[in-house]
């Protein structure tokens, strides 16, 4: 017997404990299909297959949203989304912090997309080289978010992403290059960088992709 | 009245140098960046833009007469100068390098000359362009301080 997978979920999201996750190949557009968000429910399209970034985007969202009412959707820690600054993973509520890795070999640059962030009230870690950010993750830092360039000395952007990505490092990473050639998308794709965007970013177009990734409300322009 | 007509002047100095393409959209980013907090910040940052160029440019000169030349290292200088010129909207420095990454690939010194030439006249232009608008944004500023 077919039942609708809202009427289902529904007295779920009721259910302060649970938070779901609903997966529909028909998309949310539709207001029938959309849970409402007051009941603690959250969508996710499969009309398209969905990518492991999309899908960690996806949990990134509901976990902010969860501490935000005072609880977490995980405890003790998953690889899928990041651990709290302080490992608290046992339900303890907790501001989110966007932690951004910017990885860019000229200073310049750096200071540019320094104060933009910090014009959105936000900050960002810095690494001059692919090394450095690879060494960073393997530290055990975590991030929110990763713009990493493209050229760089001793190790540059599509080797940092590669390593990355083979080390199960699953943050979201944006390739910024002054390059805007079809072979240099296809190449940092193919790398593993979920998006891809020419230098120099201008305000509305960081703002735009901070707010896709959940870190700045869109009113933040 | 002299205020004003620094201020004009000021104006029309801006618009020329991006109607004759000299600065492109990234300046005009640069300038929104500047803020109460941070009054300078144009000035500080096109001042860096300077001083690395020049660092650049000299060791680009250096490259290009060593034997053999190392144009790996050319490239990198190229890069940065790219990037950075980029980054402050100094759109006619960031065009003569594109060329320039061309004739490094080709490891044509030749053509790698031509463009450093011609980098550092574009170079050169832009700097004295904008340190005219900043003494006359200073004295501006000044004037007006000084009614207050």
């Amino acid at each position: 017997m077919r039942c609708h997978g809202c009427t289902k979920a529904r007295p779920l999201g009721v259910n302060s404990e649970i938070t779901a996750i609903l997966l529909t190949v028909i998309g949310l557009k539709n207001d029938f299909l959309v849970p409402k968000k007051e009941n603690g429910l959250h969508g996710c399209s499969l009309s398209s297959c969905i990518s492991r970034a999309g899908l960690y985007r996806l949990l990134l969202r509901v976990q902010v949203e969860s501490e935000r009412r005072g609880r977490t959707m995980l405890s003790g820690g998953s690889s899928a989304v990041p651990a709290t600054e302080n490992g608290e993973g046992n339900g303890s509520p907790k501001s989110h912090h966007p932690r951004i890795l910017l990885v860019e070999d000229i200073e310049l640059n750096r200071i540019l997309v320094r104060k933009l962030l910090r014009d959105l009230n936000l900050q960002c870690e810095e690494a001059e080289n692919g090394q450095v950010a690879v060494d960073l993750f393997k530290q055990g830092k975590q991030y929110d978010l990763v713009f990493m360039d493209k050229e760089m000395p001793v190790m540059d952007g599509h080797e940092a992403t590669r390593q990355l990505r083979t080390l199960g490092v699953q943050t979201p990473i944006v390739a910024l290059t002054g390059n805007n050639l079809p072979s240099d998308k296809e190449s940092f794709l193919a790398a593993g960088v979920d998006e891809f965007r020419a230098k120099p970013l201008t305000k509305n177009e960081l703002v735009l992709l901070l707010t896709q990734y959940g870190l700045v409300h869109s009113s933040s322009q | 009245m002299e205020v004003i007509q620094l201020q004009r002047r000021h104006i029309e100095h801006i618009n020329s140098l991006f109607q004759e393409g000299y600065l492109d959209d990234q300046f005009t980013q640069l300038q929104q960046l500047q803020d109460e907090v941070n009054p300078d910040f144009v000035v500080e940052v096109v001042s860096l833009f300077f001083q690395d160029s020049e660092k650049l440019l000299t060791d680009l000169g250096r490259t290009l007469e060593a034997q053999p030349v190392d144009f790996k290292r050319v490239d990198a200088c190229v890069h940065q100068l790219k990037g950075s010129s980029s980054s402050i909207g100094a759109q006619r420095v960031k065009n003569v390098c594109i060329p320039f990454r061309v004739s490094c690939e080709e490891k044509n010194r030749d053509g790698c000359l031509r463009c450093l030439r011609q980098v550092e006249q574009e170079f050169v232009f832009i700097k004295n362009k904008l340190e005219t608008l900043f003494r006359v944004s200073n004295i501006s500023r000044l004037s007006k301080a000084s009614r207050v």
